[in-house]
């Protein structure tokens, strides 16, 4: 089993993780465990033992470790991975979903401000469309992270002071 | 401004309102205020001065009354064909971004169901589409609609809770 540290790739950063290597599989991880919407080549991995790591922790702490061996990388190619791309598929769902609904609403207002006598009617005020898209997508997501943080023994390190 | 009453037409009564006569508006808005099942050709508009209203009135006939100007039945035909209109697509909209995404979400499942080192967890219990679109809140969409149609015509129900 092996530990890699996970840290921010700065913007003027060449380097790049192997794809399909380890190190390209704990990036992977760590953006899914972020959820900031980063890429895994937002991320450099290295392994904790190595020169690399500890000259990249000299300029900034690293953000994540996950520990893998090949067992876990096949767990996150054949069942994390697939799974991402459907929870993907929800989101994007869920923006179509949106869209429609947020469309159809627009259309509403318009109409209605568009007519002499039903233009201060509200029909709509009530609506809370972002906060029903909330609701929708937290748990899911939340989940499923726990799961990989758990099943990769994923460490964050938070920057205090 | 002109009164309507408004009553059920009889099965076998040849009598139909002239295509775009302001009669036949006239049923239109009632069946949309009176939230009535069938067409509107199954209902008949009377001028409430006329003898034939007064007779529909003591044969308690009559199913509601509203007033119309001019005005007003040109806004039925085309501000509130376009509002019916797009409040019809708002609930579409959300039909099909149901359908979307609980068909989403039962993917989903279903690969979390066949995955070994995942299973057990069903995303689906956590998430009800249908709950989630109700926070909306649309329940009274339709409802707010009429109360204002209803203003506007000035409609009044003739119709009696039963005993």
């Amino acid at each position: 089993m092996i530990k890699y540290l996970i840290f921010n790739k700065s913007q003027d950063s060449v380097k790049t993780n192997v794809p399909g290597s380890a190190q390209a599989v704990a990036c992977e991880i760590a953006r899914t465990v972020e959820m900031k919407g980063n890429t895994a080549n937002d991320f450099i991995a290295y392994p904790d033992d190595s020169s690399e790591a500890t000259f990249e922790s000299l300029k900034a702490f690293p953000l994540f470790s996950v520990e893998l061996d090949q067992q876990k990388i096949d767990i996150w190619v054949n069942h994390a991975q697939p799974l991402l791309e459907m929870i993907d598929n929800v989101q994007d769902a869920l923006g179509n979903a949106y869209s429609m609904i947020a469309g159809a609403v627009q259309d509403l207002e318009s109409h209605c401000k568009s007519s002499e006598l039903f233009s201060d009617l509200d029909l709509t005020s009530d609506m809370d469309i972002d906060r029903a898209f909330d609701y929708v997508e937290t748990p899911s997501e939340d989940a499923f992270v726990e799961k990989i943080i758990e099943l990769f023994d994923v460490s964050s390190f938070e920057v205090t002071g | 401004m002109t009164t309507y009453l408004i009553t059920l037409r009889r099965d076998d009564s040849q009598a139909i309102h002239k295509a775009g006569s302001v009669e036949e508006a006239a049923c239109e808005i009632a069946q949309q205020l009176l939230c009535f099942p069938g067409l509107s050709e199954r209902l008949m508009a009377i001028k409430s001065d006329s003898p034939l209203a007064t007779f529909s009135l003591i044969k308690d006939d009559v199913l509601c009354s509203i007033e119309v100007t001019k005005k007003s039945i040109d806004i039925w035909r085309n501000d509130v064909a376009n509002i019916k209109s797009s409040i019809n697509d708002f609930h579409a909209a959300k039909n099909r971004a149901e359908s979307l995404l609980t068909r989403a979400l039962d993917d989903l499942d279903s690969t979390f169901d066949n995955s070994a080192a995942f299973s057990g967890f069903v995303p689906s219990d956590d998430i009800s589409v249908y709950g989630v679109l109700d926070e909306l809140g649309i329940s009274d969409l339709d409802g707010t609609f009429n109360r204002a149609l209803g203003e506007m015509y000035k409609f009044k129900s003739y119709l009696r809770a039963s005993v």
